[in-house]
């Protein structure tokens, strides 16, 4: 036992905590400035001093022990705590819990003893960030967090003694190498560390005393790692987003894009009210009016209708659009963006497995001893998973990057496989036929837990790295050391993003990366598996849902007659049994009449699918186009309804995120003027269209959902308090499934693919009058088509669309740093300015798409996965000029 | 995770160096930044850690060098030399032939037998004064001397050069013996900590893990002590036959020998004592690199030592853990002072029991130089028979015994014995003799000054506290000062600073505050 002020309280059952953790478990108050939960005890601040056993001794950093007596409360005590913080206040000026401390302990600076600011304590530079050193004690939280979270060595300390202080280096902040995390900001204890959300919310206080402050945990509607965020607001306004402490997902850690990039929400290009065209224009309209025009030309062009769900909104809507569409409307036409980013990743990982979804956690990243990072860079477009590869990889992981670029993983990585666009086919077979032909197989678990196996060892024992060497770009060597490493450590853990699905043989990389895992026996256990790294923030749930046109809520298919009775009983409506379009055959029924009407659930089809002029001639051929969303975009110009919806913040509901984590979304402020939310939308529309829900609610909705959905059946508002329940969820009470396929795989026995390359029609290197693969993708600061991410000061961090392109391929081509370049295919034209960078290898180009006036995907093509119908963002061949 | 983390993983490097000796070498900041996976801000943090990366000239300002006589006047001669002023380093290590100058390359001092005035008016524009190349007196107030066996005059068998180390020197037992011999000899640390040596070595050697290192502690930063100096330079083999020894005892297979940056011929010398022992087959298959220091007092300290040689800006880590568990990258690793393991070698050898320490003598003395005793001989024969008691003219007041974190003494308690538990603060066993010409306010500015200059500003109380001991205006503020660096300081630089100025409130509180 320990005793804490006269308390006695149980040792902790970890024998790794602190004197300050059963102190404050014990209910004492103990000050401790450079303590923090997610850092390692420092020490630096020595104000956490309590007497342990008769000695003064920091709490922080003193482990407990069984028997201690511990006071935090002695006049010897106190006297030191004046004395500590009299001297710290003849040093800086600290606000905030450092400040309100001192102020309590009674500590006092002779004011004429601080010395005057050293030049380049005050910085103001940054978009987000500010710094005003004058406040700083050093107790270097923002250094450890830089360091210990988000792993980007920004800040270090420099001088010694009396004359430290934190530095960023030579310039101005906002020229540093930070990447506007933010994590610094929320550790520091003084305000000598704050940003722009703090000091607006600070002035709003002022001047708004009597508007009600409010503070709402959700979760981020970016991409999808799913953090958890705690929103700030006063009376309607959003002012400030901090991480939620604790939370499983992200232990409060936050990106760019979650913490300060809502700044769309109070935008005033956000969609208000309905519009209507009338004579070829948009046009304010009232609610009924625009809901009857919808009705009123559904009904006219019955059978011809398709819907696109969308992966940005909510479980809730996300079913309920499909119901509508299915039950109301009598289509399985319904599908959603996951058909243009990780379909195959489904189709891969449930041909191999059985189940179309990550078989781990997050967590488990911190118990692999190898990542393989296979197409993502996660440091950019999944920034807080980013951030726990880096660490990992820092704390001694093994980091195996397959990238064409040198991303900051790959900076880190063991070993970089620099993979030419277009061949990770033949890459993936060589390092699974040097697992096989150096030994490495997990002969017991591949006999008792896999089908397919001889022939396949067979089949991929001819697929050497020296077979393939040429056509891959990558060394034998290499992928042969690559492999090695993934052969001989116990936990091998494989994410990998849209540089494997986005390609011809999208769905069969999957497989491929499948067969690695199995290889190894890696599945199913912690610290392995294969984990797609989702993009959007609710993607996974909008496959869950049933926003696909073969499946049914649940991954049922449409074919299947029992299910299908199943749902029918429950909607009381038909449920049509033939399976429907996949969006690009949405597309393609359109350009041949077939389809006539479609109803769009916030996607910007014009600027984010591949062959943008394509996509718009397309459109334009419908005669109804209706479309729910929070910003005009490409793709509202050419609609005939546009419906104002709620963001992410304005609503209630749920989101899936890439680890099958439901995790809750709760309203922090009201949606502006006339928006409602989507799911209210689409409960309108299927009352106007004649089958009214009477619970259009989002609780009663995921009731539905759970009782018709197996793996939902224990999932509910009640159930998900907190950090929400990993599907499956069987039954209420069930503590949710963070490992999948842990005592048998849902098909059975997991499955080993032969999978031969078939080459992109796009795959010519080197030939050919459009000699550059261009490879499109996302940067930190923005999110896909950024219509939110460009309203805010995301903007100032990046301001447009770059072009990456090696100094080998820009120098022949007269482009400079800077210039404005021209991107060429056989679709079309693209325009942006050339960063030239060895980021890149040569003969591939990297741009994003952020910008519609970039239109990045006037240029990407036609080419698809053959197995899912996803668009080859990844590889399409162009030329480069200036211009 | 630490900024050098991320530089480990490029280069786990034991020959390979790192941010510090890139930046001692001369590469710029952004080339070190490029070659060390490192951010512009933690190269300038490192930089600007280490005072000698800046070649700058230099005067010494130790203990014995500050009070020497003809101190002054060759500040003065400096001043008139460098109109733009002229830095400061904090012991050369030639406290027995004060004041001493830094080249920013190579120590200088006045020529033996001649007088500080002749020496500074001899300096022309063309004739820079020479280094200073004479042999430490070494005396043994001891029949059998353990550290100084070698030294003594009338030694049976002279130290081995570096070059031609001699087969017997590492002629070791297997490591269990070593362990057991260390431990029957009651061995503890000489580095100043007096920790039990076995006891540190077990718990190394016991310590799960797959590779081991062992560290001689060769950053002699306390003003008044030259032993290690004089080891490393006369006796190199002594030492790295002892470090092979701790090796063998802990199972280690790595070792460094840490020379710092004001001892450049101690580096050169070892350096070539390693290479010598190395060809001869002699290091019994452990990898022993030489790491050279930068400049900076706290990185004696052990764990900031480990900074140090992982690259870093040399702070103490938080302990637990202790190095003994995880040290060097992570590994189970001995630090052990270089005094300590010419003993080591000794009892490795002969089994002979730990009963002696070595006294750096200088200051008021006829016959500066180290000084064997027993354990337990009263300081005064130590200061009149080893190192021919007061100098001429001089009336002996006090001594600054182990440095600037060690005691002050006065003349009147001379007879106190030399033994760690007689006179805590002993430490590395320095000992500079101040006579009437050094007030004690001078003595106390000089260890304020000091405090200021080499807290490393890691914790809040010695960053804030030693950067205020100047201005304290009266006994009751300096006791607020010293009360918060006692009760709040994170490792021993904070907690040792209060003690030798204790000691002065104690023994000349009323001189203090005039």
């Amino acid at each position: 036992m320990i005793t804490v002020d006269g308390r006695t309280i149980a040792p902790p059952a970890d024998g790794a905590r602190s004197v300050l953790h059963v102190c404050r478990a014990a209910g004492a108050e103990i000050p401790a400035f450079c303590a923090r939960d997610g850092l390692a005890p420092a020490g630096h601040c020595r104000a956490c001093l309590v007497e342990v056993d008769g000695a003064l001794v920091p709490a922080c950093t003193t482990p407990a022990r069984d028997g201690a007596v511990v006071r935090t409360r002695t006049p010897r005590l106190d006297g030191y705590r004046r004395a500590l913080g009299a001297l710290m206040l003849g040093e800086a000026a600290p606000q905030g819990a450092v400040g309100a401390a001192l102020a309590a302990w009674g500590a006092e600076a002779e004011a004429a003893r601080r010395p005057p600011a050293p030049p380049g304590s005050i910085d103001r530079t940054h978009p987000y960030l500010r710094i005003d050193l004058e406040k700083c004690i050093l107790c270097r939280n923002c250094v450890r967090t830089c360091e210990e979270v988000q792993g980007c060595f920004v800040l270090a300390v420099t001088g010694r003694g009396a004359s430290s202080r934190i530095t960023w280096g030579p310039g101005a902040f906002a020229d540093s190498a930070c990447v506007a995390c933010g994590a610094c900001v929320a550790a520091c204890p003084t305000g000598a560390l704050t940003d722009v959300d703090r000091e607006r919310e600070a002035a709003e206080r002022r001047a708004r005393p009597e508007a009600p402050a409010r503070t709402v945990r959700t979760t981020c509607g970016y991409c999808g790692v799913g953090c958890q965020l705690e929103a700030h607001a006063i009376g309607n306004d959003l002012v400030r987003i901090d991480g939620v402490a604790d939370a499983a997902v992200n232990r409060g850690h936050l990106c760019v894009k979650g913490r300060y990039a809502h700044g769309w929400v109070r935008h005033p290009d956000r969609l208000t009210t309905p519009l209507v065209r009338r004579d070829g224009v948009l046009a304010p309209a009232t609610w009924d009016a625009a809901l009857a025009r919808v009705a009123a030309e559904l009904a006219r062009l019955r059978g011809a209708v398709a819907g696109l769900a969308s992966a940005r909104c909510t479980n809730e809507e996300n079913y309920l659009f499909q119901k509508w569409l299915r039950g109301g409307l009598g289509t399985n036409d319904v599908d959603c963006c996951a058909r243009v980013c990780h379909a195959p990743s489904a189709h891969g990982m449930r041909a191999a497995f059985g189940t179309g979804a990550a078989t781990g956690s997050l967590d488990d990243l911190e118990r692999a001893d190898l990542i393989l990072v296979v197409g993502a860079n996660p440091t950019e477009a999944h920034p807080v998973t980013g951030a726990r590869i880096v660490q990992a990889a820092l704390r001694g992981a093994k980091l195996v990057v397959i990238d064409p670029r040198r991303t900051a993983l790959a900076e880190l990585a063991d070993v970089h496989l620099r993979v030419r666009p277009g061949a990770n086919v033949p890459l993936l077979n060589a390092l699974a036929s040097v697992l096989v032909e150096e030994g490495y197989a997990a002969r017991a678990f591949i006999a008792s837990r896999t089908e397919g196996w001889e022939a396949y060892a067979a089949f991929v024992r001819e697929h050497t790295p020296e077979r393939w060497a040429e056509v891959t770009g990558v060394p034998a060597a290499e992928v042969r050391r690559a492999a090695r490493l993934f052969g001989l450590v116990a936990r091998p853990l494989i994410v990998h993003g849209l540089g494997v699905t986005e390609h011809r043989q999208g769905s069969d990389a999957v497989e491929l990366i499948c067969n690695l895992a199995l290889l190894r026996g890696a599945v199913g256990r912690p610290g392995a598996g294969v984990n797609p790294l989702r993009g959007q923030n609710n993607v996974q749930g909008a496959a869950d849902m049933g926003c696909q046109p073969d499946l049914l809520p649940g991954y049922v298919p449409v074919s299947d007659a029992a299910a299908r009775a199943r749902f029918a009983a429950a909607w009381g409506r038909f449920v049509p049994s033939t399976p429907g379009r996949p969006l690009h055959e949405i597309l393609a029924a359109i350009r041949e009449g077939a389809i006539r009407a479609l109803i769009v659930q916030g996607e910007d089809l014009v600027q984010t699918d591949p062959n943008r002029d394509h996509v718009r001639e397309t459109l334009r051929r419908l005669e109804l186009l209706v479309v729910l969303e929070t910003f005009p975009t490409e793709t509202t110009k050419l609609a005939h309804v546009v419906l104002p919806a709620a963001g992410v913040f304005e609503k209630d509901g749920t989101f899936t995120n890439g680890e099958r984590r439901v995790q809750r979304v709760r309203r922090v402020v009201d949606p502006p003027g006339e928006a409602r939310a989507d799911l209210h939308i689409v409960a309108d529309l299927m009352a106007a269209t004649g089958w009214p829900q009477p619970h259009a609610r989002a609780d009663a909705v995921l009731d539905e959902i759970a009782s018709l959905v197996p793996a939902f059946a224990g999932v509910s508002f009640a159930a998900l308090e907190g950090d929400g329940l990993q599907w499956p969820v069987p039954a209420p009470g069930h503590p949710g499934t963070p490992i999948l396929h842990a005592d048998g795989f849902a098909r059975g026995r997991a499955r080993f693919h032969r999978v031969d390359f078939v080459p992109s029609p796009s795959f010519a290197p080197g030939v050919s009058a459009r000699p550059l693969a261009l490879v499109t993708g996302r940067v930190l600061a923005h999110y896909n088509g950024g219509s939110m991410t460009r309203r805010g000061g995301n903007l100032a961090l990046e301001d447009a669309d770059r072009l990456e392109i090696h100094p080998r391929d820009a120098a022949p081509r007269g482009v400079a740093e800077g210039d404005g370049v021209r991107v060429r295919s056989a679709h079309g034209e693209a325009r942006a300015r050339a960063r030239v960078t060895t980021r890149v290898p040569p003969g591939t180009v990297f741009l994003s798409f952020h910008f519609p006036e970039t239109a990045a995907n006037a240029v990407t093509g036609d080419v698809r996965d053959a197995a899912t119908g996803c668009p080859e963002y990844k590889l399409t061949p162009v030329e480069v000029e200036r211009g | 995770m630490r900024l050098g983390d991320w530089a480990r993983r490029r280069a786990h490097v034991r020959d390979a160096g790192n941010a510090i000796t890139d930046l001692a070498a001369g590469f710029a900041d952004d080339e070190v930044a490029e070659r060390r996976g490192l951010r512009p801000a933690g190269v300038a943090g490192i930089r600007s850690f280490y005072e000698l990366l800046d070649r700058g000239a230099r005067v010494c300002d130790g203990t014995a060098c500050r009070f020497a006589p003809g101190a002054d006047a060759l500040r003065a001669r400096l001043a008139e030399l460098e109109p733009g002023g002229i830095g400061v380093v904090r012991c050369l290590g030639h406290c027995y032939a004060a004041p001493a100058l830094w080249s920013g390359r190579r120590v200088l001092v006045p020529p033996p037998g001649e007088d500080v005035q002749r020496w500074i008016e001899d300096w022309g524009a063309d004739a820079e004064p020479h280094d200073d190349l004479a042999p430490i007196p070494c005396v043994a107030l001891t029949p059998a001397p353990m550290i100084l066996r070698h030294l003594v005059p009338g030694a049976t068998r002279p130290a081995s050069p570096p070059a031609r180390p001699s087969a017997s020197e590492y002629d070791l037992p297997e490591g269990g013996a070593i362990l057991a011999a260390v431990d029957a000899a009651g061995l503890r640390g000489r580095g100043g900590a007096a920790f039990p040596t076995a006891a540190k070595w077990r718990a190394a050697r016991e310590t799960v893990a797959a590779e081991r290192w062992v560290v001689a502690n060769g950053d002699e930063g306390d003003p008044g002590a030259f032993i290690d100096r004089l080891l490393l330079e006369a006796d190199p083999h002594a030492v790295l036959s002892g470090l092979v020894a701790c090796a063998r005892a802990v199972r280690a297979r790595h070792a460094v020998v840490y020379v710092r940056a004001e001892y450049p011929r101690a580096l050169e010398t070892v350096r070539r004592a390693i290479a010598a022992a190395a060809d001869g087959g002699l290091l019994g298959g452990v990898e022993v690199t030489a790491v050279a220091g930068a400049g900076a007092y706290v990185v004696g300290e052990e764990t900031a030592l480990l900074e140090a040689i992982e690259g870093r800006r040399g702070e103490p880590r938080v302990k637990p853990p202790y190095p003994a568990q995880s040290g060097l990258w992570g590994a189970p690793t001995v630090v052990q002072n270089v005094e300590t393991l010419a003993a080591v070698s000794a009892i490795a050898r002969t089994g002979r029991a730990a009963r002696t320490k070595v006294l750096s003598v200088s200051g008021a003395v006829a016959r500066p130089g180290a000084v064997e005793v027993d354990l337990g001989t009263p300081l005064r024969r130590a200061l009149v028979e080893g190192a021919g008691g007061p100098r001429s003219g001089s009336r002996w007041t006090m001594a600054l015994v182990g440095g600037p974190l060690g005691r002050v003494v006065p003349a009147t308690d001379f007879d106190v014995a030399v033994d760690f538990n007689a006179l805590p603060g002993l430490g590395h066993g320095g000992v500079v003799v101040l006579d009437e010409r050094t007030s004690p306010r001078a003595l106390a500015e000089h260890l304020f000054e000091f405090a200021r200059a080499e807290s490393c500003g890691s914790c809040a109380p010695c960053r804030l506290a030693t950067r205020r001991l100047l201005e304290a205006r009266d006994l009751p503020q300096l006791e607020r000062l010293l009360d918060v660096l006692e009760t709040g300081s994170r490792c021993g630089f904070g907690l040792g600073v209060p003690r030798p100025i204790r000691d002065l409130v104690a023994h000349f509180g009323r001189e203090l505050f005039p």
